[in-house]
């Protein structure tokens, strides 16, 4: 359980600290409570790392223009959302929302060991 | 009781240099509060980069921290702001 604990944290973070937090993980007299807040530590870098970079400013417009888009094209339809899957037109823009979503969570990933995190090296 | 990592790290660190390890035991057994592992070196990696504390000796297993003397100055400031805090609720209180 420790290694996919290990890997959920951003690259350069694991690199620098990643031994000591799974030393001190392995002596933890409480490990599920422990993994838990090092699971919240894992989601919140990679979301700061996230934020960062043309992925965010890319990620971002595509959800804005797609909830936009969303808003303009359901307000067409008579039952609303129900009718999307029978307009072709109005998938684009929640494509659009979902790609954006997409792709702020994975820039981290895609970045890989370039990511900023906050270290010293950061 | 004031339960900032960052705060609780740096007045750990007050002492002498230690690890990751001795800080959670520290402050465990002075104040009662157990910072888990992410909690803890979150504290850690923000305070490292901001230069409040650095790595003592790099080879070793088990690296200890030290602070650095921005760390002290860091430290100093916020314990006396709190500190007057503290003395002004307690003498409102007292004239309750």
């Amino acid at each position: 359980m420790r290694t996919w604990l290990r890997v959920l944290l951003p690259t350069s973070f694991r690199d620098r600290y990643g031994d000591e937090l799974m030393e001190l993980l392995g002596e933890s007299r409480h490990p599920l409570r422990d993994s838990v807040d090092l699971i919240f530590l894992a989601i919140r870098l990679n979301l700061e790392n996230a934020m960062t970079g043309v992925f965010r400013w890319t990620g971002l417009g595509l959800i804005l223009v797609g909830m936009f888009a969303s808003g303009y094209a359901t307000s067409d339809l008579g039952d609303g959302l129900a009718e999307m899957h029978r307009h072709w037109w109005s998938t684009a823009p929640v494509v659009g929302v979902l790609a954006g979503g997409l792709l702020l969570l994975a820039s981290n990933r895609l970045r890989g060991r370039g990511a900023r995190t906050t270290t010293a090296q950061g | 009781m004031n339960r900032d990592p960052q705060l609780l790290a740096l007045v750990s660190l007050a002492r002498g240099p230690r690890h990751g390890y001795a800080m959670q035991k520290d402050i465990e057994v002075e104040f009662g509060i157990h910072l888990g592992p992410g909690t803890l070196y979150g504290a850690i990696a923000r305070l490292e980069s901001r230069g409040l504390i650095r790595v003592t000796s790099a080879g070793a297993r088990r690296r200890p921290y030290e602070l650095t003397e921005d760390g002290r100055r860091e430290l100093r400031e916020r314990l006396a702001g709190l500190s007057s805090v503290v003395a002004l609720g307690l003498s409102r209180l007292a004239t309750q």
